[in-house]
């Protein structure tokens, strides 16, 4: 492109006019656009001009014809026969493949309204079994072994994506931990997984991975048993 | 902003919503810009009949590939990047069958005048001028003055649809108003001769 003197913007500032006629300048730069209209006479005649055109120009725009109904109709049929899906597979009314079914497991735990009433029954749950268990431990005889503690089965980490991560990949990256959604995502982002003893070795290789990974998670970590 | 126009959250949700298999949503989005990637197709491809068939493909693009959007763009910049894509496509695979491409040095100067015409006219003819000396314009004036002042998109933006500096996008608007502003004042002055 050559420049012509005589076209070239008087000042660098007339060519974010466009952006400040339709509201879209970063606020920095709509204030010294603001200061510069202040000063100068010529951009103030330009913008004035280019405020007449913008309504004729989007007119002109909006009244064009549309496509016939018939490509919308040919999109659709297109999808529905190809039964395709852009990740995971689509919903059907009818029979549900076993992708489907493990899709639709995941929709429900991250519906919010079963989220409580999973919380509520894990820890009834979890206290149960440790009422019954200390009962159980107090009617058994005197041992020479003294308990160490029992290991846990099971290794517990927490994910916090980042904000704009949709949910399919937030699925395929619980997925890739062979782990198991216990808790979340709670008001503060935090997703709890489960990840059972065999899988617990490579999960420290799998947890820095994952942090490297800074534009997805924000943060990945073991919780404290 | 025009009625025709989303608001960039809501349309993200929308596509996320996509990605999950909602057909429901994916026909929201695509009354939401049917119409608008199909004018912005027809910047390149002036055949009719192909522009829609090239926005069927756009939408079933965006259908398939609404999981890889990472929503650091708006989601018009994104869809019109697709629509663009397969615009230039079809231009290759069928040759120029677009609107003119002339390069910007090739637009023969009108002398300067002291007072436009412009300003004089009533805002009914003004609006006929300005359709008129729009379709006039090379393919690339008309679609950095449609991504202005149609879809509004901010110039970090259409750097990003356009792969150009930024720098770029604002001189090319500003040679494009240049031009349209060109063409009415010819319209009109031949207007008023005859």
């Amino acid at each position: 492109m050559t420049t012509r003197p005589d076209l070239a913007p008087a000042h660098p500032t007339a060519t974010l006019l466009p952006w400040y006629l339709t509201g879209t300048l970063k606020e920095s730069e709509r204030q010294a656009v603001d200061e510069h209209l202040a000063t100068c006479a010529d951009c103030r005649t330009e913008l004035a001009h280019l405020a007449r055109l913008h309504l004729p120009m989007k007119t002109a725009f909006l009244e064009e014809s549309t496509p016939e109904l018939r490509v919308q109709q040919q999109v659709m049929g297109r999808i529905q026969a190809e039964g395709t899906f852009a990740q995971p597979a689509p919903h059907t009314r009818t029979g549900e493949g076993v992708a489907e079914s493990v899709e639709q497991w995941f929709r429900r735990l991250f519906a919010p309204r079963w989220i409580p009433a999973l919380a509520v029954t894990l820890l009834v749950g979890q206290l149960t079994l440790l009422l019954w268990t200390a009962g159980e431990q107090t009617a058994l005889p005197p041992s020479n072994i003294a308990s160490r503690g029992i290991q846990p089965l099971s290794t517990r980490v927490v994910l916090v994506f980042q904000e704009s991560i949709p949910e399919a990949r937030i699925r395929a990256t619980i997925l890739a931990l062979n782990g198991r959604l216990v808790d979340g995502p709670s008001t503060d982002g935090r997703y709890t997984i489960e990840i059972s003893s065999t899988e617990a070795r490579s999960l420290d290789q799998q947890l820095h991975r994952l942090q490297q990974q800074s534009d997805v998670i924000r943060r990945a970590e073991r919780l404290a048993p | 902003m025009d009625a025709t126009h989303g608001h960039n959250a809501l349309e993200g949700t929308l596509v996320a919503r996509v990605a999950t298999g909602d057909t429901q949503a994916f026909d929201t989005l695509y009354r939401l810009y049917e119409k608008r990637v199909y004018h912005y197709i027809r910047t390149f491809v002036r055949d009719a009949s192909l522009a829609e068939e090239i926005v069927g493909e756009v939408m079933f693009a965006l259908w398939r590939g609404a999981c890889t959007f990472t929503h650091q763009s708006r989601v018009s910049t994104w869809i019109f990047g697709i629509a663009r894509h397969k615009a230039l496509d079809a231009v290759r695979r069928n040759g120029k069958i677009g609107q003119s491409t002339a390069p910007l040095e090739d637009v023969p100067d009108l002398p300067s005048q002291q007072e436009t015409p412009i300003e004089g006219i009533q805002r009914e003819q003004l609006g006929i001028v300005t359709r008129q000396a729009l379709s006039k314009l090379s393919a690339e004036h008309q679609e950095i003055l449609r991504l202005v002042f149609y879809e509004e998109l901010p110039y970090e933006e259409i750097a990003l649809l356009l792969t150009i500096p930024e720098n770029t996008v604002k001189t090319r608007v500003f040679y494009a108003k240049q031009q349209l502003k060109r063409q009415m004042d010819r319209m009109l002055s031949r207007e008023s001769v005859v």
